[in-house]
């Protein structure tokens, strides 16, 4: 401690308390401060007096506080801005969200009681996708099990004259193949069902398509909860050759190489559903009073949701339609054939052999994918620019096209010869 | 030198009858009363308002006297004027309270346990009012307001005793060499015209600043105290304080810089002069930081006696 000179008086013991423990008011305190400023002698017994309290560390006070220049309004422009293009972008996709998921593959309804012929049957009922949540369950190990091959799935396909419809509101979280880059909507779907990993792993191999995912991530179809243990599962619609439902239709399932027998009724709204099902061939039964019965043999793959809508025809007489081959039965846990054609538009209709699929628009136009959907290029046959009336698969897995000019059949849908 | 004494604002505490006449003005007496534990302490209810309306009175102009009164510390407050009045059951109570926290912080600023106790006891028998001026018991505590802690007056008289009894002690200590040089009595012959123009740069630059500025400045460069004890003195955070300090010192210095460009220097020229060995510079800085001024609070004083 040094001895300096002082200027007289000091502050008192009374004064230095209250500043050192912040009670004086704000001019008192200036006063004190100036006098500290001055004072060697009171700055040191407010140091001395401070040393013997017990410690206590106050909050730092903010670095800087900037005034209020033009940068930190050009800043604050920006900010708004950027928000205001965000807000507008996902405006934008909110309106661009087609209802892709909605897919109807159709064959000739039974309404004759002519041997079943496969026709194609413009889409009426699409149903839109309904807006699905942000945050999807995380799928099971069981759940995140590769699906069957595309072609696996193609190979049930139609040989019958049922009605058959496909919506990708049936899309399931988990399970999906990889999507590839030139599928965007499916990929959005894929992301947007698959859980937060699946989402992550998405994100980081196809980063550049992050809009159109969160577009679809909002807005796709809802998803159905799967059966944790990898069952399959129909369900369907009856409805007669008017298209009105049937009630308590019955519905019977039998397992092709098994024991296996399940019976339902339709509700009131003509629909049925089949749950819990073992992967393999089964022979589905339709039948209600007044209208001929329909026996489908449908071969379900593991975790498979499969839609069959039928329409009975009315009979006088108790009739019962045999199906030959394996029925149709939609891949509804892929957003494949619920992708938009190449002009953005859902197909109208569409019939698959094999791995091919053919589908024609609203304009009547027709294109081919030979990857279930994933890509799809246009079909110019011999009736060059003649509208596509119908598009239908032959009992003999042949693509039958129908316009004005006549009929053309054709094996891979690229080579068409006409019928005679 | 003698020994400084404080400010003693409060005297004649017990020679002065001051009421409160007001209805709320006694309702808020017996609302202090009992929240203070006044009664215990010795108190009766006529005393306690007439000490309330003297403390009310030492309050700045402008402040309400309910909020004020509200604002004190006023068990301490009771307990402390208790003493002072020589109140039984209060100096037992502030013995049982306070004796050990008292030697604990003599120990502390005196860095010395010996030294603490014979601060701390030497401080508790003025505490109890040793002095006797007609007769009249006086105690240190009858200057205690109530507006800061009791235990924090009596840190604050102990260090002011501690230098106090610093000073009595090393009254005939030789000063180091050079130690108070100050710069009109020791000034080298400066002829060098840029010194001059430095120096009376440098005496307004100091000038110009308000006082929290020349408070950081005296504390930390001429008192040699750390960050943390300045930061705790001015509650606030050791980090704001630094940062303080270095915008200080950088705008003293662009302000020296444009001064003395100003003065007609170039800007080569004036960093050079700011970087003179200050043994050259005929100026004292602490003289500048602290030049005498006029008795703080003297306004409040003023108001006080006005009151009185």
């Amino acid at each position: 401690m040094t001895i300096r000179p002082q200027p007289e008086p000091h502050l008192d013991a009374d004064q230095l308390t209250a500043f050192a423990e912040g009670a004086l008011t704000a001019s008192e305190r200036t006063l004190c401060l100036q006098h500290l400023a001055e004072c060697a002698h009171c700055r040191e017994v407010a140091f001395l007096a401070g040393a013997s309290m017990p410690s206590e560390q106050p909050a730092p006070a903010p670095a800087h506080q900037f005034p209020f220049t033009w940068w930190s309004v050009l800043s604050l422009g920006a900010a708004t801005i950027a928000a205001v293009a965000i807000t507008a972008v996902l405006l934008h996709h909110t309106h661009q969200s087609t209802p892709a998921a909605a897919v109807q593959i159709a064959t000739d309804s039974l309404t004759s009681s002519s041997p079943p012929a496969m026709t194609a049957a413009p889409m009426d009922h699409a149903v839109p996708a309904e807006p699905r949540a942000y945050s999807s369950p995380k799928p099971s190990p069981a759940q995140r099990a590769p699906r069957p091959e595309a072609s696996d799935q193609h190979s049930q396909q139609v040989n019958g004259a049922l009605a058959l419809d496909s919506t990708a509101a049936l899309t399931q979280p988990g399970a999906l193949p990889p999507s590839t880059p030139s599928s965007k909507a499916s990929q959005g779907i894929s992301i947007a069902s698959a859980g937060p990993l699946a989402q992550s792993q998405a994100r980081g191999t196809e980063a550049g398509h992050a809009a159109s995912d969160l577009a679809l991530r909002s807005y796709g179809a809802a998803p159905r909860p799967l059966a944790p243990d990898g069952s399959a599962e129909i369900s369907g619609t009856i409805t007669d050759s008017s298209g009105a439902t049937i009630p308590h239709a019955k519905v019977t399932l039998d397992q092709a190489a098994g024991n296996f027998h399940r019976e339902t009724v339709t509700d009131g709204a003509g629909r049925f559903t089949i749950g819990s099902l073992q992967p393999g061939k089964y022979r589905l039964e339709i039948s209600s009073p007044g209208f001929m019965a329909q026996v489908r043999d449908v071969e379900l793959g593991t975790t498979q949701l499969a839609r069959v809508d039928s329409k009975l025809t009315v009979s006088s007489v108790s009739e019962t339609v045999a199906v030959q081959s394996g029925a149709a039965v939609m891949n509804t846990e892929s957003a494949a054939i619920g992708s938009t054609l190449p002009d953005k538009e859902s197909p109208q209709s569409s019939v698959s052999s094999g791995a091919r699929t053919l589908a024609i628009d609203s304009a009547g136009k027709l294109f081919l994918s030979k990857k279930a959907g994933k890509h799809w290029k246009a079909v110019r046959g011999p009736w060059k620019k003649s509208t596509v009336t119908n598009l239908s698969l032959t009992a003999d897995q042949n693509f039958k096209v129908t316009t004005v000019q006549g009929s053309w059949l054709s094996g891979d849908g690229e080579h068409w010869h006409p019928t005679n | 030198m003698e020994p400084t004494s404080s400010l003693d604002i409060t005297e004649s505490l017990q020679h002065k009858t001051v009421r409160l006449t007001s209805a709320p003005e006694t309702r808020l007496a017996e609302e202090l009363f009992t929240a203070s534990g006044a009664a215990l302490l010795g108190w009766t209810m006529d005393e306690f308002a007439g000490m309330l309306a003297f403390a009310a009175n030492r309050r700045p102009a402008a402040t309400d006297s309910e909020n004020y009164l509200r604002a004190l510390h006023i068990r301490d407050l009771a307990l402390a004027q208790a003493c002072a009045r020589g109140y039984e059951p209060g100096w037992k109570f502030f013995i049982d309270s306070y004796r050990e926290p008292l030697r604990q912080a003599a120990t502390v600023i005196s860095k010395s346990s010996s030294i603490g106790e014979e601060l701390a006891d030497s401080l508790y028998a003025e505490l109890f009012g040793l002095k006797n001026q007609g007769g009249v018991r006086r105690s240190p505590l009858a200057s205690y307001s109530g507006r800061g802690s009791l235990m924090g007056w009596l840190r604050t008289t102990l260090a002011q005793r501690y230098v106090d009894r610093f000073r009595r002690t090393h009254r005939e200590t030789p000063l180091e060499e050079g130690q108070f040089v100050t710069a009109n009595e020791t000034s080298l012959p400066t002829e060098d015209t840029t010194h001059l123009r430095l120096e009376s740069t440098i005496v307004a630059t100091l000038r110009d600043l308000d006082t929290e500025d020349r408070f950081l400045l005296a504390s930390y460069f001429l008192d040699g105290r750390t960050l943390l004890e300045v930061a705790h003195l001015l509650r606030v955070h050791e980090a704001t304080v630094s940062r303080r300090l270095k915008r200080l010192t950088e705008f003293v210095r662009k302000r020296l810089l444009r001064e003395l460009q100003r003065q007609g220097l170039k800007r080569a020229a004036a960093e050079e002069a700011l970087g003179v060995d200050p043994r050259d510079l005929s100026i004292n800085l602490r003289k500048i930081l602290q030049p005498a001024t006029k008795p703080p609070f003297s306004d409040q004083s003023e108001h006080q006696r006005q009151n009185e």
